[in-house]
């Protein structure tokens, strides 16, 4: 009887106990359910195949390329044998079926590893994270530029459409829009590097940058920048700028800015206060694709200006098919890109009350 | 005379392109009517009559071209654009598009206000009554709502400045029958209880007769007929009044 009495509280404890885990459980997904977190667990889910699929295309296009690595180390020297060509594809595995080498990749880059560089045996991810600094304060400061200047020109544009200055600046864009940007990075080489000797035409530092004060130190980083920046914020400044505008004259002729206009608000606040918020929505995708340019760089302006980020590491790879830090700069780009779409579809959460994510 | 308008052209020009020379439209040919307090006035005519530009007109949302337009005697062009919104308050045709997507009714009705701050959360109230609203409406975002109930709210947001005329543009065109009827007994308490003077757009000649004391007839910008509507209502001498009306008749 007393065993029976145990049992009885010991059933009813481990039934109690489970029913119990059962509520946690529930509650935790329907937290899971119900919230972003779950969308954005299952957008992260569903960019796993994409990435591979991208890591895939990438890897065969760069094997199907003329020239293998080793080439460029053998055929200048002609004392290298075949045996010697041979062994030297083998120590790189180069002599494998290309699925073969595309699973040892894999392997290896599941650990984070994208392997080592072919040109100087050095880890491709170290190579790839030293020079990303560099690239991030580049293109952030031309993206805060961007924003900065295109912004409020495609605000002023719509306002006063058709005006003589909207003109303007639709032809100015246009132009710079349509200039190339290794063109533009030269002129100003030759203007303001050569001809007036304003600016460094090259790199990052001077060469004493080690011995120069903070302030000093800042003053000749940001003498460096200019030019790179100014070469990338002039060419792209007619993106952002026409989709403001545009998004502008969409939402100024809406009702609600002429409800806005009857209740007594003046124009500033209108378009401060109603038309904005709703014109810069579509800039949320535009900004959140522009989060991978902020890393992987731009290969033609950083080898002009020889300036010591992820572009120009990008190309020297490529000029040496230097497949591990192709495979890295191409793979940190595909995840920016599926990042940026994911943060910017969460962002348009936040920007807009009628979008909902399930 | 609390409106007063003589002559009023409006002309709208198309853009000139490569292809394309400029084109001028003539929207309001020489519109001339009154308006005296305590009346409601119907403008009623076919699409692209020239109804919802007159009544841009008269909110001051566009200007005129040529002619004259008072209100309690004073030029519309020298109002400010506070003076102008707590004197005429326009609803609009689209429910779905007059309230901010980004703003919640409470920030729009907010914004709508301007009196004594203390009062603000009753007059918001009272006018959310009137128009058969609760309170608890104020935290939610205009996606949230029906045409119907969007179209009662811009109505209670038109009557927070306490106008002395109310245009309505087509209130019910994007309304099914039951909240057609609902906004029209809306119109009929804010004229009986509030003495807002209206001015009511419409292409629903019975819904014009049973409101209006005087009836403004559009056709291609021009004024077809300018009457009282027991006028109008008697004389069926005029071609195009007589098939308006007979257009009514046929959909009841």
């Amino acid at each position: 009887m007393k065993n029976g009495c145990r049992h009885l509280f010991a059933g009813g404890v481990f039934y109690l106990f489970k029913k119990y885990k059962s509520i946690q459980i529930h509650r935790k997904l329907y937290f899971l359910y119900n919230n972003k977190m779950y969308y954005l667990i299952k957008r992260i889910i569903l960019s796993i195949p994409i990435l591979f699929g991208i890591t895939i295309i990438t890897f065969f296009v760069m094997h199907l390329t003329p020239g293998k690595p080793t080439d460029l180390m053998t055929d200048m020297n002609v004392k290298v044998t075949a045996e010697a060509k041979e062994r030297l594809q083998q120590l790189y595995g180069l002599d494998k079926p290309i699925h073969i080498q595309y699973f040892d990749w894999i392997k290896r880059f599941v650990c984070f590893d994208f392997g080592d560089s072919f040109k100087d045996s050095r880890p491709a991810r170290n190579k790839i994270f030293e020079r990303l600094p560099a690239t991030i304060l580049l293109n952030s400061l031309s993206l805060f530029f961007i924003c900065l200047i295109a912004i409020p020109l495609g605000i002023y544009s719509a306002v006063k459409k058709d005006s003589f200055i909207d003109k303007g600046i639709t032809i100015i864009l246009f132009i710079s829009f349509s200039v190339p940007s290794f063109w533009l990075a030269l002129i100003f080489m030759i203007l303001f590097g050569v001809h007036l000797g304003y600016l460094p035409i090259s790199g990052l530092y001077s060469f004493d940058f080690g011995n120069m004060s903070v302030l000093m130190k800042f003053f000749d980083l940001s003498k460096h920048l200019v030019l790179p920046v100014a070469v990338s914020v002039i060419t792209s400044l007619a993106i952002l700028s026409r989709y403001t505008r545009s998004g502008m004259l969409d939402v100024l002729k809406q009702d609600y800015i002429k409800t806005a206009y009857a209740k007594g608000l003046n124009e500033k606040q209108v378009i401060i206060r109603h038309a904005l918020k709703n014109a810069l929505l579509p800039l949320i995708t535009i900004i959140g694709l522009s989060i991978p340019g902020l890393i992987g760089g731009s290969f033609i302006f950083e080898t002009i200006f020889s300036y010591p980020g992820i572009g120009r590491l990008g190309y020297e790879a490529v000029m040496a098919r230097d497949y591990p830090v192709v495979m890295g700069i191409a793979t940190l780009t595909a995840v920016l890109t599926l990042l940026g779409n994911i943060v910017a579809d969460i962002l348009y959460t936040y920007a807009d009350p009628r979008i909902k994510y399930k | 005379m609390l409106i007063k308008a003589e002559h009023i052209y409006k002309i709208y020009k198309t853009n000139a392109s490569f292809f394309h020379r400029e084109k001028e439209f003539n929207v309001l040919n020489d519109i001339s009517f009154s308006l005296d307090c305590g009346n409601t006035l119907s403008i009623i005519g076919e699409s692209g009559s020239g109804k919802t530009t007159l009544a841009k007109i008269l909110s001051a949302l566009i200007p005129f071209d040529s002619g004259m337009l008072e209100i309690n005697g004073k030029k519309i062009q020298s109002f400010t654009r506070r003076e102008l919104s707590q004197t005429v308050q326009m609803i609009f045709q689209n429910p779905y598009a007059s309230f901010n997507p980004k703003l919640t009714i409470g920030v729009s009705l907010s914004q709508a206000f301007d009196g004594n701050e203390d009062n603000k959360e009753t007059v918001i109230k009272d006018k959310l009554f009137l128009v058969g609203l609760e309170k608890n409406i104020l935290d939610k975002y205009p996606h949230q709502f029906s045409g119907g109930q969007r179209q009662r709210i811009a109505i209670a947001r038109a009557l927070l400045k306490n106008p002395e005329i109310l245009i309505a543009d087509e209130p019910f065109a994007s309304l099914d029958a039951v909240s057609q009827t609902k906004i029209m007994d809306i119109f009929l308490k804010i004229k009986k209880e509030e003495k807002t003077n209206i001015i009511f757009i419409t292409h629903d000649v019975a819904a014009a007769m049973e409101i209006s004391d005087k009836i403004l007839i559009l056709k291609d910008g021009c004024v077809a007929r300018y009457d009282s509507v027991s006028n109008i209502d008697k004389d069926k001498t005029d071609a195009y009044v007589n098939e308006l009306l007979a257009a009514t008749y046929m959909t009841e």
